[in-house]
């Protein structure tokens, strides 16, 4: 251990600490680190493979003798499935394996309950067709409301309700926040839904599956490599080493990707029972039906405030379904500022409908967009500015910064004093909301770094890069530490036959890998440092590394000329060190977002005119890259704020909508101007000072747009999506 | 899709005669609509027609049936004497689809209605004895508000409402005789197990559109609501053709798209303002009279309001 200086935080606002450096690894990096590469613009190492068609995704994969596999999907809710009859299946010439789930019941639509491997994707379909199922149709439910009738089926025989409350550290004290309601000037009880969104990644989820020598190679469209590898291990009952994860580079994950699913389990089986590669990547209506999605919710928010602006109670009750799960449905509300006191009650709802799945900043979103929705609505009773009522309780020191770079950027003063006022049909607002992360980061991983004598460097590690940059953001940090620019680094990623890493959950996978990258290239350094100073004299220690050159030494060298002293290729393993001596600047990372709309207020169209979204992620690694996460954050929650919505048929309790022009997801037309403004904030959480940037982007905007909306026009949509229906019912037009 | 054999026709006759013969036999164009129709098995043909081979027809105030929208929308004799021709061609769904997506079978698509699509649905179109948006729960915020008695599907086209007010032609083929029709004639009230539209018999093909230029057609507009302008069908969408003679209406032709199973024309609206000066006033009371008849279903409420902004919107547009 050594005692070291730490500079943490940001312009104007700094702090030094005193920190506990382990021996054998760099110094943390403050706010007065003098660093090259980090922190400038750099693209993305793999960007001229993915425009140029050459990357290879699981889709790609195409093994000699590939074969394909699908799965029979139930079209009913709810059913017993009395008999599957898959003999004219199985005489169909091409058809090579078939599988049934007699007996079986299926809770919700599109649950499997027959298999198909195939010689063609024709054969596949045609044969899924002759399988003869006869099914015992039971009664279901496919919305909250439906589920919360009295008298209403249960979804599942084992449980003979459908309404289950969740507890949890954070539900306050419901006489303490009825006290604080007492001692306020206005309480305001409001009801805000939001809608079930489907993950849609354009990849859909599926792999490809080939057996050699009693070892299983799976290219996955993963968010995990290692949960893949591992789960079909155990679903397979052979040992981890036998099988092998390959996801090479990824079409979007978020959130409903982590270890393996039946379908890939049937693929598997399908390719070990047949001796075939096997390829099943789902359809879209699969992809819509089964994928995946973000819960819906039933917010009823009481809260209340004094005069002057203090926020006093906040009790929220909610509603909401993950399908045949009964967790994992509530919503971030109250949260991110100070109440005097709060109290939530949440209740998860079964329906018989897909099991929901984790999505991009789970709970955020939909709770911000109600939580921010009552700030503004407070705002608007006690005739205070919105940013100021925000201000006043808010203590995020970082995100009080980020409201002046917002607001001034959007031009806060422009908006509409009287919301509403605006002259003509086409009516402009102004609006904003707070977003708030977690600070991520995990041990358990490491980075292999390889310098061979000829100066090549490989950075290599067994997870997946799922189309947010990792790759990119090792290859500069190794680049920083050895003095040269990241397409000098070669990263390989996604292959399990590498050491160990995170899967991407929580938006930590950069922010595992980057620190212990550092601490891996770092460690190599070392090495070459004394190879030169043994080779050319002078102090190892006060060797530097800068543009291609080793400085120091009696004479300059080349980086490659440093390599060539070396005895052989060297290679370290890097980790991610808990900072535990290092202490946090704040312990959550902040966010907020400006959104400008123009409403026409006689069809109830909605267009976003700009957003500004200023994003703290601790250390910025690479601005552009930080920029283009920003940017799909925010394209993804206005997709959310504005269009996306699972249908579902009560009647039938089939999805209507499992399709990419139903299911309506935002294209290039509405899309607003963006204005991502990464925040650099130097964060002592590792070596680097860096966090993740997955999630938080993505969790304000429909807060932000659906007050804008507000602004515009007078009246307030506490609905999501806010579609021409909604905009026009709120402006009491129908 | 289910596997069939395809036949690549040297004429509209030939494509015909081929129709007619086969037992359930399908024709393509573009396949824009076609494609999905098979992958979702709505329609389940032996044999499909490929017609895109086949000679086009050409001639002034003529639009080949086969002509494809980004054709019509580039060209800029039919901007000059049809303008709601024009911007019917050039708003619809995407420029991919325009450069592909043919007039003939853009009078000729399918719904869009969900429950029509998805074979695992009812629907009265494919023979079912309910029409589910009609039913309680039923999902029907895309559906019709007008005529929606048995089946309450939206009439998707674009091109229909605008050569409706434009007063245009489709001639015809077939092996027992061709025929000419206007465009307001060529569409029907939807028939239970029928999935087409049209009045067209098994085999007939429409080989060309037929326009005549007048004061009218040029003084004409069409303008359209999605909720989505990357990439949607219209929520409601408007093609309106007025002849002035001093200040006042001598002629208006106002007809509505995606409102009803067929384009609906607003024969009130058009006598709402026939006679009349067209301003503001006149034209607020044109669309109330269009929309004073619509019976909206639970969802779709939202689409009257908006019919009558599109109305009044197009017929300002064209008061000067």
């Amino acid at each position: 251990m050594s005692k070291k200086k730490l500079r943490l935080g940001f312009e104007g606002k700094e702090k030094t600490v005193d920190v506990q450096v382990p021996d054998g690894t760099p110094d943390p990096w403050g706010t007065d680190a003098k660093l090259d590469v980090v922190g400038k613009d750099h693209t993305r190492v793999d960007g001229v493979l993915k425009v140029t068609g050459r990357a290879k995704y699981s889709y790609d994969v195409h093994p000699e003798a590939m074969i394909f596999a699908k799965l029979l999907r139930s079209p009913h809710a709810h059913a017993r499935v009395v008999r599957v009859d898959l003999s004219r299946a199985k005489a169909l010439k091409g058809v090579l394996y078939t599988e049934g789930q007699e007996g079986t019941v299926v809770h919700y639509p599109g649950q499997h309950v027959a298999g198909v491997a195939a010689e063609t994707e024709e054969i596949l379909d045609d044969a899924l067709r002759l399988i003869h199922v006869e099914y015992e149709v039971l009664p279901h439910v496919v919305t909250v409301d439906a589920a919360r009738a009295e008298g209403a089926p249960p979804v599942l025989e084992r449980r003979n309700k459908n309404v289950f409350r969740e507890r949890g550290r954070g539900d306050g004290d419901l006489d303490a926040t009825e006290a604080a309601h007492k001692q306020a000037d206005v309480v305001l009880e409001r009801t805000y839904t939001t809608q079930i969104q489907t993950h849609s990644a354009l990849e859909t989820h599926g792999c490809v599956c080939e057996w050699k020598d009693g070892e299983l190679t799976i290219w996955a469209s993963t968010q995990g490599t290692f949960s893949v590898r591992d789960s079909m291990a155990r679903a397979l009952d052979v040992p981890q080493k036998k099988v092998r994860t390959i996801t090479e580079h990824m079409g979007g994950g978020f959130g409903a990707k982590f270890g393996i699913r039946y379908w890939d389990r049937f693929c598997a089986k399908a390719a070990q029972m047949t001796g075939r590669p096997v390829r099943y990547l789902l359809d879209r209506k699969e992809e819509h039906l089964v994928g995946g999605n973000r819960p819906d919710s039933r917010q009823v928010c009481k809260f209340s405030a004094k005069k002057d602006g203090t926020l006093m109670g906040a009790d929220v009750r909610s509603w909401g379904t993950a399908g045949t799960s009964a967790r994992a449905a509530g919503v971030f509300n109250p949260g991110i500022y100070k109440f005097r006191a709060t109290y939530k009650e949440t209740y998860n709802v079964l329906t018989n409908t897909t099991e929901g799945r984790a999505f991009r900043a789970p709970r955020y979103p939909q709770g911000v967009f109600a939580l921010e929705g009552m700030l503004d609505e407070i705002a608007e009773e006690i005739g205070m500015d919105p940013l100021e009522l925000r201000k006043k309780n808010d203590v995020h020191s970082v995100r009080l910064a980020q409201y002046e770079v917002g607001a001034k950027q959007i031009g806060w003063e422009r908006r509409n004093e009287r919301p509403g006022s605006g002259k003509g049909p086409l009516k402009r607002g102004i609006g904003m909301a707070s977003g708030l992360w977690h600070h991520t980061g995990r041990r358990g991983s490491a980075v292999r770094c390889r310098v061979d004598r000829e100066g090549s460097v490989t950075l290599s590690n067994g997870a997946q890069d799922i189309g947010t940059g990792t790759r990119t953001i090792l290859a500069v940090l190794g680049a920083e530490e050895l003095g040269l620019q990241p397409q000098d680094i070669t990263v390989r990623l996604g292959n399990t036959d590498d050491p160990p890493g995170p899967a991407s959950g929580g938006s930590t996978t950069a922010s595992t890998l980057g620190p212990a990258a550092r601490d891996a290239a770092w460690q190599a350094k070392q090495v070459i440092r004394e190879a030169v100073a043994d080779a050319r004299g002078g102090d190892a220690g006060k060797l530097d590394f800068k543009r291609g050159k080793v400085v120091g030494a009696p004479k300059d060298l080349s980086f490659q000329q440093a390599c060539g002293l070396l005895g052989e290729a060297v290679e370290t393993l890097g980790r991610w060190h808990k900072g535990r001596n290092y202490p946090r600047f704040e312990e959550k990372v902040a966010g907020c977002q400006f959104a400008e709309v123009e409403v026409d207020v006689e069809t109830g169209h909605v267009q976003v005119l700009k957003i500004v979204a200023v994003q703290d992620c601790g250390r910025v690694i690479d601005p552009l890259l930080a920029r283009s996460q920003i940017n799909g954050g925010v394209i993804q929650g206005l997709s959310y704020a504005l269009y996306e919505d699972r249908v579902m048929d009560p009647g039938t309790g089939d999805m209507l909508n499992a399709n990419l022009l139903d299911y309506k997801i935002a294209g290039s037309r509405e899309m607003p101007e963006i204005v991502s403004i990464p925040f650099t904030v130097s964060n002592g959480i590792n070596s680097v000072g860096m966090s993740g940037l997955g999630e938080p982007p993505t969790v304000p905007t429909a807060g932000a747009i659906a007050n804008a909306v507000h602004n515009a026009i007078g009246a307030r949509v506490r609905s999501l999506p806010i579609t021409p229906d909604r905009v026009l019912q709120a402006l009491g037009v129908i | 899709m289910k596997q069939f054999s395809y036949l690549t026709a040297d004429s509209f006759e030939a494509a015909s005669k081929a129709l007619t013969d086969s037992g359930n036999a399908v024709v393509k164009a573009a396949g824009t609509d076609l494609l999905d129709l098979l992958k979702e098995r709505i329609v389940e043909p032996d044999e499909v027609v490929n017609l895109l081979r086949v000679e086009q027809a050409s001639g002034t105030g003529v639009v080949s049936a086969l002509a494809t929208l980004a054709d019509v929308a580039a060209d800029t004799a039919i901007a000059e004497d049809y303008p709601a021709l024009h911007k019917s061609a050039a708003v619809a769904a995407t420029p991919a689809v325009r450069n592909f997506a043919t007039v003939g079978g853009n009078l000729c698509q399918h719904t869009r209605c969900w429950y029509f699509r998805n074979e695992s649905f009812p629907c009265f179109k494919r023979g079912s004895a309910i029409c589910p948006p009609l039913e309680k729960g039923g999902q029907n915020r895309y559906n019709a508000v007008f005529s929606h008695e048995r089946c309450a599907s939206a009439h998707p086209s674009n091109l229909a409402p605008a050569l409706i007010a434009l007063g245009a032609k489709v001639r015809c083929v077939h092996p027992e005789g061709g025929r000419t029709l206007s465009v307001e004639e060529l569409y029907r009230e939807p028939r239970n197990g029928r999935i087409g539209d049209t009045v067209l018999r098994k085999g007939e093909l429409i080989r060309s559109v037929h326009l005549e230029p007048s004061a009218l057609t040029r003084n004409s507009t069409y303008l359209e609501f999605r909720e989505r302008h990357s990439f949607d069908f219209a929520l409601v969408s408007v093609a309106a053709a007025v002849r002035l003679e001093g200040s006042k209406v001598a002629e208006a032709r106002i007809v509505l798209g995606a409102v009803a199973p067929i384009p609906y024309r607003a024969k009130q609206a058009e006598q709402a303002l026939t006679g009349k000066a067209l301003n503001a006033e006149t034209a607020q009371a044109a669309a109330e009279a269009a929309l004073a008849g619509a019976q909206p279903l639970s969802q779709n409420a939202y689409k009257v309001p908006i019919a009558k902004t599109l109305i009044r919107r197009a017929l300002m547009e064209l008061s000067s």
